[in-house]
């Protein structure tokens, strides 16, 4: 029962990665000067992400409804350690809820549609970094169950160079999936978002190059077993050699094959973190562990929850595709 | 301000805010479903135009649901950590299927709004009814994790330890069918007397009549039989809250002393220092009646009692006299409704009805909002009726003042967001059109 209520929760966060981090990588590029006309730009994000946008955001409800459900000692300790980090993330969600009603349903167009595309972009780019910090300072675990200080409890363990750096590497690699996902979707100016897409590209890896010197300079001691983990080497290289096959079908442009490709390297690259961990969620600066398993509910309240996983998931699923498609024929 | 009064009002405001989308996108997607199939069947195009309106309009208010049930889902834990650590595993199952139904509406939305000329016509209306069965499931599912703070079942408390947890217990506890259908029927009350309202507003204005006489068409039924049952199940909620929270109750009443015959107390200013009430209209014997069915039965005082564990008997009773009042004058609008319907004439016959309907359109909301807080405040200082206290599930972190400021801030400039939109909603689509 645990592992499938793992696997679901797995699922869930790779699908937010994948499509509410393209969302909000699109989000960032509208109000990037990139060279495309901007109305041109709008036309194309809201063609790309527009329908699904409320969808996309509903993976972020499951994995926390997963999570106070069946982990809730995790979930305790998140809503803990991470009051301020999450509580600025949700305040970014709620400006951008904002300003996407208002570019979506807001039914006169006019000049108030740049104030909204501003918020708009604006609250994604600190939606992003937030959402990096948090998870460059669930890697670093600089923290203990038994923190009482103030500092220590709520500030200390992200407040930190690695994980203000995850910050800006998660709002890059976010930037990158949007930016692969609307040059495949653009029918005008392809050579201007292939540019733009090669320049997020290497900006992507320098940062990569930045966290990883960072992580190396001041925690390698406690981090070597993640660069020593032989199936998270295969991983990082697998997501490396797809690049090569993703260049291929950005060429051909062959949309589906290079989501797919693009999905599949995000999954490597998150499994590479995962894997060394796994059953555990977080390894602390004590050495002790929080683990997904230990910290699971009793067998009857994970029996209920995978009862309403499964009567969940054959409803919604096929009616999520019904709408990709529906739209998709625009 | 203390942290803890902080934190409180914090998920007042968060609450109160987010239970106005809710009863919208539980009912308006039946509104518009109703209009819709008035179309299909009939091919008239002011059924179809109203659909589209109202469509828009649902998708407004369910963005800004969905943005202010994702800050609540956060709220929860972020204020109340300890809560969550223990309760989570317990009432896990209606949150799950709670965001299943609200998934399921969302798809369903995405396709009702994107499926115009896409799908077939009956497939199309089959979607704008999922919204609607979605969002008034998913209404309840959250109502049963409302219930099991009230009425905690389904585990064994021992040591301080949440454990032998049967979540189905939990969900079906014995407050969930008088909470649910209550609510429920709040729901479509506070609802279709704000349409009602607006739609009569603007007929009396003279503007797009023919449509605004259908929006009157669709809401009044809906208005009628809600409004009517609406006193029925608040005197089942009652008799319900006399057996399982009769410190609710005394609260609710201002009644200080445990008394045979007691009797109804109407308005009035609870002196809770002198442990009287003034100014109030007293009816004999009615209360006794009300809460066990006999005038002479015993109603337990809030002595009975220790006062530190009294919920803030003012607020209570002011929240629950103007939920009365309200009520009363909604299902007086409803009877009146039905009269002239039973007479066989379309309600715009009658101006004065219309009048009393733009006059009352607010009072199904702040019915809502006050029987929240008759509920929520009635339950104070306990999170979990008789296991845990409020101070005791709060998080240690600093500076809740200021995020309770920030927050406060976050929820005007979100209502400033849906005014502003619903105005210029309103503007394009009835200020500025002529009757064709």
């Amino acid at each position: 029962m645990i592992e499938f209520i793992l696997l679901i929760t797995a699922v869930a966060i790779f699908l937010y990665a994948f499509l509410a981090g393209a969302d909000f990588g699109a989000g960032i590029l509208q109000i990037l000067p990139i060279g495309i006309d901007r109305k041109e730009k709008t036309t194309l994000i809201g063609r790309a992400m527009g329908p699904v946008w409320e969808s996309n955001h509903i993976w972020l409800i499951l994995v926390i409804v997963i999570t106070f459900n069946a982990f809730s000692t995790i979930f305790w300790f998140f809503s803990e350690w991470y009051h301020f980090p999450a509580g600025a993330f949700v305040i970014g969600i709620i400006f951008r809820g904002a300003s996407f009603t208002f570019l979506h349903y807001d039914p006169i167009i006019d000049n108030s549609q740049k104030v909204y595309h501003w918020f708009f972009g604006l609250s994604s780019i600190w939606c992003t970094f937030w959402i990096g910090i948090i998870v460059g300072s669930l890697m670093l675990g600089d923290f203990t169950l038994n923190d009482t200080g103030v500092f220590e409890r709520y500030f200390g363990h992200w407040l930190n160079p690695f994980s203000l750096s995850m910050g800006l590497f998660v709002t890059l690699l976010m930037m990158f999936n949007a930016s692969l996902f609307l040059l495949m979707e653009a029918e005008k100016n392809i050579p201007e978002w292939r540019r733009l897409t090669v320049r997020i590209f290497i900006f992507l890896i320098l940062s990569g190059i930045l966290t990883h010197g960072i992580l190396f300079l001041t925690n390698f001691e406690r981090w070597k077993f993640f660069y020593f983990n032989p199936i998270s080497i295969v991983l990082i290289l697998m997501s490396f050699i797809l690049l090569f096959p993703q260049i291929t079908s950005i060429k051909k442009r062959q949309k589906a094959i290079s989501r797919v490709i693009a999905g599949a390297q995000l999954i490597c690259i998150g499994a590479a973190g995962a894997v060394p961990l796994y059953p555990n969620f977080v390894l602390m600066k004590d050495g002790t562990t929080l683990s997904m398993i230990s910290s699971a509910a009793e067998p009857e309240v994970l029996k209920y929850l995978c009862f309403a996983l499964i009567i969940g998931l054959p409803l919604i699923l096929p009616g999520y595709f019904i709408l990709m498609k529906i739209f998709k024929s625009k | 301000m203390d942290a803890l009064l902080a934190a409180r009002l914090q998920m007042a405001f968060s609450l109160g805010f987010h239970i106005i989308f809710a009863v919208i996108g539980m009912v308006m997607p039946l509104f518009m479903s109703a209009s819709y199939w008035m179309y299909l069947k009939k091919k008239d195009p002011e059924s179809l135009e109203l659909t589209k309106i109202w469509m828009k309009g649902v998708a407004i208010f369910f963005a800004v649901g969905a943005v202010s049930g994702t800050l609540l889902s956060f709220e929860l834990g972020l204020l109340w950590p300890e809560f969550m650590k223990h309760a989570g595993p317990i009432i896990g199952l209606p949150f799950s299927l709670e965001g299943t139904a609200f998934f399921l509406e969302a798809i369903a939305l995405g396709i009702f709004l994107y499926g115009f000329d896409r799908l077939s016509p009956w497939k199309h209306w089959f979607a704008s009814l999922m919204v609607g069965i979605a969002g008034v499931t998913s209404g309840i599912f959250v109502m049963a994790v409302n219930a099991w703070m009230n009425a905690p079942q389904g585990f064994e408390f021992k040591d301080g330890a949440y454990i032998n947890i049967d979540p189905l217990k939990a969900m079906f506890n014995d407050a969930f069918f008088s909470q649910t259908h209550h609510m429920t029927l709040a729901a479509f009350t506070s609802v279709s007397a704000g349409v009602l309202g607006i739609h009569s507003f603007l007929y009396l204005l003279g503007r797009r009549k023919t449509l605004n006489l259908m929006a009157i068409k669709v809401a009044a039924p809906f208005f009628i039989i809600a409004s009517l049952l609406q006193p029925l199940s608040g005197d089942f909620a009652a008799k319900d809250i006399a057996i399982r929270q009769p410190l609710k109750l005394a609260a609710m009443e201002a009644l200080f002393e445990t008394t045979e015959g007691a009797p109804l107390i109407l308005g009035g200013l609870p002196d809770v220092e002198n442990e009287k009430v003034d100014y109030a209209l007293h009816i004999p014997k009615a209360l006794s009646f009300l809460a066990h069915g006999d005038f002479n039965a015993p109603v337990k005082g809030l002595k009975e009692f220790p006062k530190d564990e009294w919920p803030p008997v003012l607020i209570v009773h002011f929240a629950f006299q103007i939920m009365i009042f309200c009520g009363t004058l909604l299902a007086l609008g409803a009877i009146m409704a039905l009269i002239c319907l039973i007479r066989k004439k379309p309600l715009t016959d009658y101006p004065w009805l219309l009048k009393y309907f733009v006059l009352i359109s607010p009072l199904g909301i702040i019915a809502l909002e006050a029987g929240w807080t008759v509920t929520e405040v009635g339950r104070q200082p306990w999170i979990i009726y008789g296991f845990m206290k409020t101070k005791d599930a709060l998080t240690q972190a600093p500076a809740l003042q200021l995020t309770f400021y920030t927050y406060l801030f976050l929820y005007f400039f979100l209502m400033g967001v849906v005014c502003w939109l619903f105005y210029r909603l309103i503007l394009v689509h009835f200020l500025k059109k002529d009757e064709t």
